[in-house]
């Protein structure tokens, strides 16, 4: 039987689905989490600095204002931590975790998200919610602003 | 991370049209769409918010589990005036409950999962 759910989960997954590319938010524009990319992305480089006349490492993992991931497959389970931002607790990531950046924009502004094409087969509502970072300066994603892309 | 804290309130549901022809997935379904677009609530209070924005397709929904919900997270620091901070909240997970998700095709209605839409005072 394991045998046979991983070969479903696999064909679920080939049925690919989708995830935000990309957002126009405060009149700039943000990659989002790339889902088959930013977890690949060698985080560092090393490089010769003429400034500091020895090799330094640069960090070239993109960063990113929306939170990862684990590709384009749906969460089924409402009861799993995966369905408040995404996750994929069945393979060992529960959840997801917070971006290093943050997008500026003005209350009563419009945000708009760019999903790669979506299947004409998977019908549905689509559904936006907002939550307060309840503690400024102490939980967070109280993070450096983002430079727009 | 909220974990199971009560902290949402929904800004914005597109479900089924009155006529029953579309859902607010459609437009997303044409290439070269011109996306999904919410707007921030012009009362809220400035500050840092976490957005969760998400599909659900409900093709195979007739029973739970069955409904697949594409949920994402993105950050956004609010600037404005307004001073409202919204006092019905819900958590995720705890917003859904399996039955309350399940799209019955059958069914006049189709009422879309969670709370109502936070609305600002008039």
């Amino acid at each position: 039987m394991k045998y046979l759910a991983a070969v479903l989960g696999c064909a679920t997954l080939a049925a690919a689905h989708g995830y935000i590319d990309n957002a126009t938010i405060g009149g700039d524009e943000y990659l989002f989490y790339q889902p088959y990319l930013d977890p690949y992305m060698n985080p560092a480089v090393c490089v010769w600095s003429d400034l500091f006349a020895s090799p330094i490492l640069i960090f070239s993992q993109e960063k990113r204002v929306s939170r990862p991931v684990q590709g384009n497959g749906p969460v089924t389970d409402v009861d799993l931590l995966d369905i408040q931002c995404g996750g994929y607790s069945e393979g060992g990531i529960v959840g997801s975790s917070p971006a290093p950046l943050e997008a500026a924009a003005e209350a009563g502004s419009n945000v708009t998200l760019h999903w790669t094409l979506w299947p004409d087969s998977h019908f549905g509502p689509t559904i936006t919610y907002m939550a307060a970072c309840p503690d400024e300066g102490k939980i967070s994603f109280h993070l450096q602003q983002s430079e727009p892309l | 991370m909220p974990n199971k804290t009560a902290v949402w309130f929904k800004i914005a549901e597109q479900g089924r049209s009155a006529d029953k022809k579309t859902w607010g997935t459609d437009p997303l379904t044409k290439p070269g769409n011109a996306g999904y677009t919410y707007t921030i609530p012009e009362c809220i209070k400035a500050g840092h918010y976490l957005v969760r924005h998400e599909l659900v397709a409900l093709h195979d929904a007739a029973q739970y589990p069955g409904p697949q919900f594409y949920p994402g997270c993105h950050q956004i620091k609010v600037s404005g005036e307004g001073t409202t901070v919204p006092k019905s909240l819900v958590a995720f997970p705890g917003a859904y409950k399996g039955q309350d998700v399940i799209y019955d095709a059958s069914k006049a209605e189709y009422t879309v999962p969670g709370p109502a839409v936070f609305q600002c005072a008039a």
